[in-house]
């Protein structure tokens, strides 16, 4: 027997999942081990009650990087940059998005202006050598350099179009000081803008020891418990990617937690053929909305972190503060929830752990939505009456019966996450209701009937275990690899041979890196794409287009997606006018064997566990407790309903049903 | 009629997301950088009435500007029964919106079934509006000089094109591609809030949502007024000037006076300069929304702005004067005067509201543009861009580095690489300016420097920069910044100005620009030695600058 195995690092807990080349499932959680994630990543795998040396398939999505960069414990860096440019890292753009705060602070560079250092040299903008590097400036730097840092971030101007500078200090560097991490921008980010550029240098060289260190130690002890397969790694891109690689390119790991649930989401969508989802993720503070679009999760070019921009495609992520944490409270007379949060200490007032102020938890659980009878995370009891006296201690305030204050709660924090939808669907042109909602999470399923019917949604889909499906969805993820180029040209006048000889390039460093990871030729897929606008504009659209096309096709096709994407997306576009490329960009997909769906081991007959008063549109119900597992495949469950399981609980309202479909996912619709 | 505060708040959240909406659009599809790049725009949707609903972050200078437009428009035309669905307007008449004609009103009504329920609006800065220079003049006399004025007019009546003046307005620019994009762009961003209020319509019915409307108004009068009682009643009094009126020209006084009493705010600017002559002025609706953006930064500035905001605050203008410009005065400069008083308006107040205040920065127009043509296709470029300054100290920390001033909010400065790549211009240098900061227990931010080569041989520069008579002032003993300083170096010579309308230059010409720091809060003596040795290890101050 042959064994797949994902394990996903969470803030709380680190999940495993196992699944055989029958089908077979089995899934645990261990407590994170912050500061030591790879204890957490064994216990994890031990709990699974596997035989390791069966395991054939090993990913693994980390949050060593990003908690590394999010509490600041990063690598100590330093900057080697153009002469008159170390400030460009701390100038950024200039701009206060908090726009009327007098006080406003830009975020903090990660390298301090001490550590930024500036070499003679330049390149004017059509790559060529305007000044030498002077290399005598860097020999000089070397004793500092070997002192006082642990990684050196080289970012030169221009040098996204010729890498020639950075290359040859990287050389230099890299020969007299070995141990020291060496990061250039025109590996990590060849794209124009000296900033964003900069930043996504500056990221990477301070989370590459750590990386590094991280992977060479899990590496290590897997295979001392006897894991057999070379370790591989999810990327943000929604991709997975070899330790090797990882290790060259350590910012791709910085998103690579909540991705899983998205690429879970188009391993869903392909089974249940639904070719737009909208899959949310709402746990304990966030609330995470992604799409997936005929399959494919929706990517973007730029992504950023706590206000640092970050050149790494990555998949389009919204997140909102709104989660069972979220407090509520009373403002000049009205209602308002979050975004601030009780956590996990205190928690809600349900918890019984000294918070007092309400929480859309405690409100769940008066509207017995949360049935009083469940433990949350399995063994925690929750407290009927905490909850009732911090709802009471808002609703005084307002003139609001109990019932109407927890009602209001949780009408407006699903208004909130409606409306961050709306962010992601509305403002870009897509229109939600022709999607269906994938809900997961510990407190997803609770809340996505309501959201969905406020965006006037068709279906719910509750996958197969919700609490773990980030870990599910990275067994399910492609190789990926995105490679960009920069090519700065109007389409009417491109040099077609240039433009031909740039995208096979991409293509053989593609191949090249998928070769390396072990992948046949037969499992590879290529995908190029172009980054385009009308000439004056700055944003581009980025249009994929069909590789078996000859140059000439490729253009016209280029023209006409063009045009159409602008019009879908903005409502308006105008033939005619000049379009320019920016950039050549080349996905590599290594594609993933699928793991087998079983339903075996489904029960005959469903069994209910008693029943719960639950409220719903101000009245209150008598709603049907199910336990998940005792669901058969084909069975409708109608609702009030509650459908329970071990991590997760799923409301379903008056007047929907859900459907228990084979791979023993729940689908929720009207009736 | 009976309504929950949860559908209120609801309602509130959905005005704010179509706002935000409304203004994505427009920037992702703009043409120009101007708009998607610096976000010299500003998007809101409005009711029936031209009172704000929801409004984005835009630029901030434009804060509560759109609805004149509307009203504009509205008293034009003869009352509110003009308005057909189907219908879009646009208006730039300096006198009636307030700011330079390059900023262009673009507006709909909305109408659900034959009703009118509401408007979608957006101001934008329009690159090239066919003035005597490329872009903007530095020393226009009269509005005749600045390109083409817009009375209210019809983009599009009943849904048909009017063709006509669609023709005119890209015609008479030097731009017509980007007008064409920036102006449909704009007309999609008002689409776009037409069809989300619409929506809203239909879920809530148009009884819930006056009744909505008129409690989120409330709610926000009433948070602006605990907040304005929080200041003890008086009177309190600043006043500056502005370097000049344009190149070469004469100063420009500026006086605040606030009066507090109970939870009222007088902002009276009277006795402050006359138009002047050259362009430093602007229409009254534009000083209104500046005085609105003064009030916000000290007055609940993390709530969003409303129909309900500002009710507690009135302004004082005398007609004719550089805050309430009348025929021809040129508006090119609306800013700098607006500039000042916000910084004099929170110094007056400082006071007052000792934590809540910063000490001064040289909030000026800070303009650098080249024109020439470009070695690639022949043709003219000219370029455009915003440079950022230090912000001054506060009670618990130094001013930032290097941002843009009061009215520019989420603009953005010109990446380096992208700049070299439109325009035949090499830059040498992009730094903060050390030791350009006021001294103080906590000091000014810094300004920046950025030095540009030209590398054509026709090429011109014009030039804005302010505020070396009125320095950016420290507060509590704090002590002043250093003002901008510009420096061109031309052949053999050195020219050192702060104005300047396409002045020509050679191949090989340098321009440094240095701009201003902030001012400091507290007195030097008090400053850590914690803070000054950090200062000294980043370089951010050298030793002279502390006297060591």
């Amino acid at each position: 027997m042959s064994l797949r195995v994902g394990v996903d690092i969470g803030g709380t807990f680190t999940d495993a999942i196992a699944i055989s080349d029958t089908g077979e499932i089995s899934t645990a959680k261990a407590l994170t081990t912050s500061g030591r994630l790879a204890d957490g990543v064994l216990s994890a795998i031990e709990a699974l009650n596997i035989d390791v040396s069966n395991i054939d398939y090993f990913v693994h999505g980390t949050t060593a990087g990003l908690n590394a960069f999010l509490e600041k414990r990063g690598a100590r860096v330093a900057l080697i940059t153009t002469r008159g440019f170390r400030d460009v890292y701390e100038i950024g753009r200039a701009n206060r998005p908090d726009m009327y705060n007098l006080k406003y602070k830009s975020p903090r560079p990660l390298i301090e202006r001490r550590d930024r250092f500036e070499v003679t040299e330049r390149l004017t903008s059509d790559g060529t050598v305007h000044t030498p590097v002077d290399m005598n400036e860097i020999k000089e730097l070397i004793p500092h350099l070997k002192a006082n840092y642990d990684a050196v971030a080289i970012v030169l101007l221009h040098s996204y179009k010729n890498p020639i500078h950075e290359q040859e200090v990287a050389k230099y560097l890299t020969s007299a000081l070995p141990n020291l991490s060496i990061v250039t921008s025109s590996v990590v980010a060849p794209e124009w803008r000296e900033y964003e550029r900069t930043s996504t240098t500056a990221i990477s060289a301070y989370i590459a020891p750590i990386i590094n260190e991280y992977l060479h130690e899990l590496g290590t002890r897997l295979k001392e418990v006897g894991l057999a397969p070379e370790l591989k790694v999810m990327q943000s891109n929604g991709g997975v990617m070899s330790a090797i690689t990882a290790r060259s390119k350590p910012v791709q790991t910085l998103l690579s937690g909540p991705v899983g649930g998205t690429i879970a989401g188009v391993e869903i969508g392909k089974m249940l053929e639904h070719n737009k989802l909208i899959c949310v993720d709402m746990g304990g503070t966030s609330f995470d909305v992604s799409l997936v679009v005929n399959k494919k999760a929706d990517i973007e070019a730029q992504a950023e972190m706590e206000g640092h921009p970050l050149l790494s495609p990555s998949v389009s992520m919204h997140t909102i503060g709104a989660g069972g944490g979220s407090i509520a409270y009373v403002s000049a007379g009205a209602l308002r929830v979050g975004p601030r949060s009780a956590g996990a200490f205190p928690g809600p007032a349900c918890y019984d752990r000294g918070g007092t102020e309400p929480t859309v938890t405690d409100a769940n659980l008066l509207l017995g939505r949360l049935p009083h009878e469940s433990k949350l995370a399995g063994n925690m009891n929750l407290n009927l009456e905490f909850a009732k006296s911090a709802i009471n201690s808002v609703g005084t305030k307002l003139n609001l019966t109990t019932e109407e204050t927890a009602a209001g709660i949780i009408a407006i924090i699903n208004a909130a996450m409606a409306n961050a939808i709306r962010e992601i669907t509305v403002s870009r042109g897509i229109d939600p209701r022709e999607y269906s909602l994938v809900a997961y999470g510990g407190a997803g399923p609770l809340h996505a009937v309501a959201i969905a019917a406020e965006l006037e949604l068709g279906s719910v889909i509750v996958p197969a275990n919700p609490g773990v499906l980030s870990a599910w969805g990275m067994l399910q993820a492609d190789s990926r690899h995105d490679l960009v180029m920069n090519f700065y040209s109007k389409l009417r006048s491109i040099d077609k041979v240039k433009f031909e000889e740039g995208v096979k390039k991409l293509e053989a460093e593609a191949k090249q890196i998928l070769t390396q990871e072990g992948i046949t030729s037969k499992e590879m897929v290529i995908q190029p794409a172009a980054d385009l606008r009308y000439v004056g504009q700055e944003y581009t659209v980025t249009v994929e287009w069909d590789p078996t096309l000859a140059i000439d096709g490729v253009l016209s096709s280029l023209t006409e997606l063009f045009e159409s994407q602008h019009l879908v997306r903005y409502g308006h576009n105008n033939p005619g006018e000049d379009i320019e490329l920016v950039n050549i960009r080349l996905s590599g997909i290594g594609l993933a064997r699928k793991s087998k769906i079983s339903d075996s081991g489904s029960p005959i007959s469903s069994v209910t566990s008693g029943t719960q008063k639950t409220f719903f549109d101000g009245s209150w119900h008598e709603a049907t407790i199910y336990w998940r597992d005792s669901l058969e495949i084909g069975s409708k469950t109608v609702g009030p309903a509650t459908i329970l399981e071990n991590d997760c609980t799923t409301t379903i309202p008056p007047g929907w049903h859900a459907k228990m479909v084979s791979g023993r996912h729940l689908i929720l619709e009207r009736n | 009629m009976e309504i929950d505060p949860v559908t209120v708040e609801v309602i509130r959240n959905a005005f704010d997301s179509i706002g935000s909406q409304m203004n994505n659009n427009l920037a992702r599809s703009a043409y120009t950088p101007i708009i998607y790049e610096m976000k010299d725009c500003s998007v809101g949707l409005f009711d029936h009435r031209g009172r704000l609903l929801g409004q984005a972050p835009g630029l901030p200078i434009f804060l509560g500007a759109l609805e004149s437009a509307i009203f504009a428009t509205t008293d034009h035309f003869g009352g509110w029964d003009i308005y057909k669905p189907g219908d879009v307007y646009a208006i730039n008449d300096s006198y009636l919106v307030g700011s330079h004609l390059n900023d262009v009103t673009i507006f709909s009504p909305i109408f659900v079934g034959d009703k009118l329920v509401g408007f979608g609006a957006t101001k934008a800065h329009w690159l090239d509006i066919g003035s005597k220079d490329p872009g903007q003049s530095m020393d226009s006399t009269s509005i005749y000089q600045e390109g083409y004025r817009i009375g209210p007019v019809h983009l599009y009546k009943e849904g048909v094109p009017q063709d006509a003046i669609l023709d005119f307005l890209t015609r008479n620019s030097r731009l017509p591609r980007s007008v064409w994009g920036d102006m449909h762009a704009q007309i999609a961003a008002c689409r776009t809030g037409e069809i989300r209020l619409q929506a809203l319509y239909e879920k809530f019915g148009e009884e819930v949502i006056l009744e909505a409307t008129e409690r989120i108004w409330k709610q926000c009068e009433i948070l602006d007024s605990q907040e304005v009682r929080k200041i003890p009643d008086g009177v309190y009094s600043a006043e500056g000037a502005l370097d000049s009126d344009r190149p070469g020209g004469n100063p420009v006084p500026v006086k605040v006076k606030v009066t507090i009493k109970d939870d009222k705010m007088i902002l009276d600017l009277r006795g402050s300069s006359p138009q002047t002559g050259g362009s430093v002025n602007c229409g009254v609706a534009q000083t209104i929304s500046a005085a609105k953006l003064a009030f916000k930064f000290l007055v609940n500035p993390e709530i969003p702005a409303t129909g309900g905001t500002f009710r507690n605050l009135e302004v004082l203008t005398d007609v004719g004067s550089a805050f309430h410009a009348q025929e021809p005065a040129a508006c090119q400069f609306y800013y700098p005067h607006l500039g000042l008083m916000i910084d004099l308006f929170i110094k007056a107040l400082s006071t007052g509201l000792p934590h809540l205040t910063v000490a001064g920065q040289p909030s000026d127009a800070m303009n650098v543009l080249f024109v020439g043509t470009s070695p690639i296709d022949g043709k003219q470029f000219f370029t455009g861009e915003a440079s950022g300054v230090g912000w001054g100290a506060y009670s618990t920390g130094d001013g930032s580095n290097a941002q843009i001033n009061y009215g520019g909010g989420d603009l953005k400065n010109y990446p380096v690489e992208v700049y070299e790549n439109r325009y035949p211009i090499l830059i040498h240098k992009y730094a903060l300016r050390v030791d350009s900061c006021g001294r103080g227990e906590f000091r000014g931010g810094l300004g920046i420097q950025r030095e540009y080569e030209v590398l054509v041989e026709d090429a011109t520069v014009s030039l804005w920069f302010e505020r070396t008579q009125t320095l950016a002032w420290g507060l509590f003993g704090g002590e002043a910044a250093k003002p901008a300083k510009i420096t061109i170096q031309r052949e053999n010579e050195e020219i050192l100005m702060l104005k300047a309308n396409r002045l020509p230059l050679t191949k090989g010409s340098r321009v440094l620009v240095e701009t201003g720091g902030g001012g400091g809060y507290g007195s030097v003596n008090a400053r850590s030695s914690e803070l000054i040795e950090n200062d000294l290890a980043d370089g951010y101050t050298t030793k002279a600058f502390y006297n060591l």
